[in-house]
């Protein structure tokens, strides 16, 4: 199997005075599952569609192992893509809305039923598109995508609609086909729905790159942050400045009588063993999860780590 | 080319549409053959106690040439639905954004558009069999029934056959080339409608009226359409298309295909598709 990078570079779209996509550039390796992340809005769809050659870039451009999609031969061979939940005819079955696309990406007819299977999908095959649920829809999809057996993988927001199993599903699947040397990129807009699939991340706002590195250096970024609360609140304020801690306060609140702080940085043992040694009597210490999600929502509002 | 062709033919016969359409216009059709082969049969036949001259001064043309006239309601008035189902072929994928996929796997979009062109056409033939069947069975049983001459021992009358089926060809790939131009379904339909209802009959009513014979209208495509059958009920109306040799007509209603889908590739199809 050929191990295609896929390669933007300086990508820049706008639609009349909207700038979508801004001077993107990134690279998507072979052999990982790589998650497109961003808010709604950021640009992902408009970055799968200008690297698919759906639209057509204002400024720079994308390739597959050097070459652009449309100057790639049978391209739909190579590169398979989901890109809405719903592009079918809703009066077409499954199985005649794979054939109708086998004879061009250049399949056989068997191969539509055995995709069919592949997906989950075998038994409704002769069912019309139109009473199929969105989760089977998403299956289509992704049957769509796979039909030429491709070596990349583009699937924009692959797990919308999905049920949990179905959502376990994809995610076995993309590691199987990871595993295989393919290059398989998914957006999404929420990180906590890739979490557990995506080897790499690349996090896009406003249509620019934010970050772009393994999820294990994203989660390296993630500090520790805890509310900490003493009977003595000047006296933990005194602490804290003393410590040299990041600290707001934290208004009462639910559960909460006294003033208490969100304090950065330290963990909550280092926090306990400070107040101990100090003498101070903490009413409150109660670490936060330091989420993913969280690095995500500063990342992509800021527009970048400050 | 051929898989794109394949691909084509399938995407036409695999959704219900093109038989309910069918369906609708054989429906219609064998109608208003019934009902148009009664009324003139019936009306020559009060006319036949008139003298001769009389009766040549009515116009109306008699025996197996009425039988043709009648005949050729199937391209005079279902026109449309070859056109619709071409057209159609291009709406329904925008609509349902299956555009998509069909662009992914053929990102060349002149191939598609050629795909599309050429795949209309055996359906624009397999409509006009059902379409001129279903005007000229029914049609030729009144007229046989009433002691009429329904024209079918006459080559001139399997001639104009051959020709509407010519015609119900060409305007399937007519309707390819709209839909390329015209991509959102309702604005498309609201077009076809409004043309061939509406703005192609008054335009081609304008020259009798203003004492012409000869005119750009007899270029306008139901105009080119009525000539390559060479028999319209519009002739009665003074509308003469008997002008234009058939060969020529539809070479020009071919035209009228293939620059549709020009200015359609070049202004509309190569669009941004998101």
């Amino acid at each position: 199997m050929v191990e295609d990078v896929i390669e933007v570079s300086h990508l820049t779209k706008r639609f009349g005075s909207l700038t979508a996509v801004e001077d993107l550039s990134f690279q998507v390796q072979p052999g990982r599952v790589t998650g497109f992340l961003g808010p709604n809005g950021a640009g992902k769809t408009t970055t799968l569609r200008l690297a698919l050659g759906l639209i057509r870039p204002t400024g720079g451009g994308v390739t597959f192992d050097g070459q652009k999609y449309a100057a790639i031969p049978r391209p739909a061979h190579h590169i398979g893509a989901a890109l809405e939940a719903a592009s079918f005819h809703p009066g077409r079955t499954a199985l005649a809305h794979l054939k109708t696309l086998a004879p061009e990406v250049g399949v056989s007819d068997k191969r539509c039923m055995e995709i069919l299977e592949l997906v989950g999908l075998k038994a409704d095959a002769k069912r019309r598109v139109g009473q199929f649920s969105m989760g089977m829809r998403g299956r289509l999809g992704v049957a769509v995508a796979l039909l030429g057996d491709p070596g990349v993988l583009l699937l924009d927001e692959p797990t919308n609609g999905l049920d949990p199993e179905g959502i376990s599903w994809i995610r076995s699947l993309l590691r199987a086909m990871a595993t295989q040397g393919r290059t398989i990129l998914i957006s999404s807009h929420l990180l906590a729905e890739v979490e557990n699939t995506v080897d790499d991340v690349i996090i896009i706002a406003k249509g620019r790159l934010v970050h772009n590195s393994s999820l294990a250096d994203l989660r390296a970024l993630a500090r520790p942050q805890t509310i900490v609360a003493a009977n003595d609140p000047p006296a933990l304020g005194r602490l804290a400045a003393g410590q040299g801690w990041a600290a707001q306060p934290l208004p009462a609140g639910p559960g909460r009588t006294d003033a208490a702080l969100m304090v950065t940085g330290p963990t909550a043992a280092e926090i306990g063993q400070a107040a101990f040694a100090s003498g101070l009597a903490l009413t409150q210490l109660a670490s936060q999860v330091a989420g993913l999600e969280q690095i995500f929502f500063r990342l992509t509002e800021g527009g970048g780590l400050k | 080319m051929t898989a794109a062709l394949k691909s084509e033919f399938r995407k036409l016969f695999s959704t219900r549409m093109w038989w309910i359409l069918m369906i609708c216009a054989a429906a219609y059709l064998a109608f208003m053959g019934l009902l148009m082969a009664f009324s003139f049969q019936f009306g020559t036949q009060e006319l036949s106690d008139l003298p001769p001259e009389a009766q040549e001064a009515t116009g109306l043309p008699r025996g197996a040439a009425m039988a043709r006239m009648i005949y050729s309601m199937a391209g005079s008035f279902a026109y449309i639905f070859p056109l619709l189902i071409g057209a159609l072929s291009i709406t329904q994928e925008y609509r349902h954004k299956t555009i998509t996929p069909t662009f992914l796997a053929e990102p060349r979009r002149y191939v598609v558009l050629g795909a599309k062109l050429v795949a209309s056409l055996p359906m624009g033939f397999v409509y006009g069999l059902v379409c001129v069947a279903a005007t000229a069975l029914p049609a030729a049983l009144v007229l046989e029934i009433m002691g009429g001459d329904a024209g079918l021992g006459q080559t001139e009358t399997w001639a104009f056959f051959g020709r509407a089926l010519l015609d119900f060809t060409v305007w399937a790939s007519v309707g390819v080339g709209l839909g390329s131009l015209i991509t959102n379904q309702v604005a498309l339909i609201v077009v076809v409608l409004a043309e061939t209802q509406a703005v192609e009959p008054i335009l081609r009513m304008l020259p009798p009226m203003i004492g012409q014979d000869w005119t750009w209208t007899d270029y306008l495509p139901g105009a080119v359409g009525d000539a390559i059958q060479g028999a319209s009920l519009y002739s009665l109306m003074g509308m003469d298309t008997g002008a234009m040799p058939w060969g020529w007509a539809l070479l020009i209603l071919l035209g009228w295909a293939v620059a549709l889908a020009g200015l359609g590739y070049a202004f509309q199809f190569r669009r941004d598709v998101s």
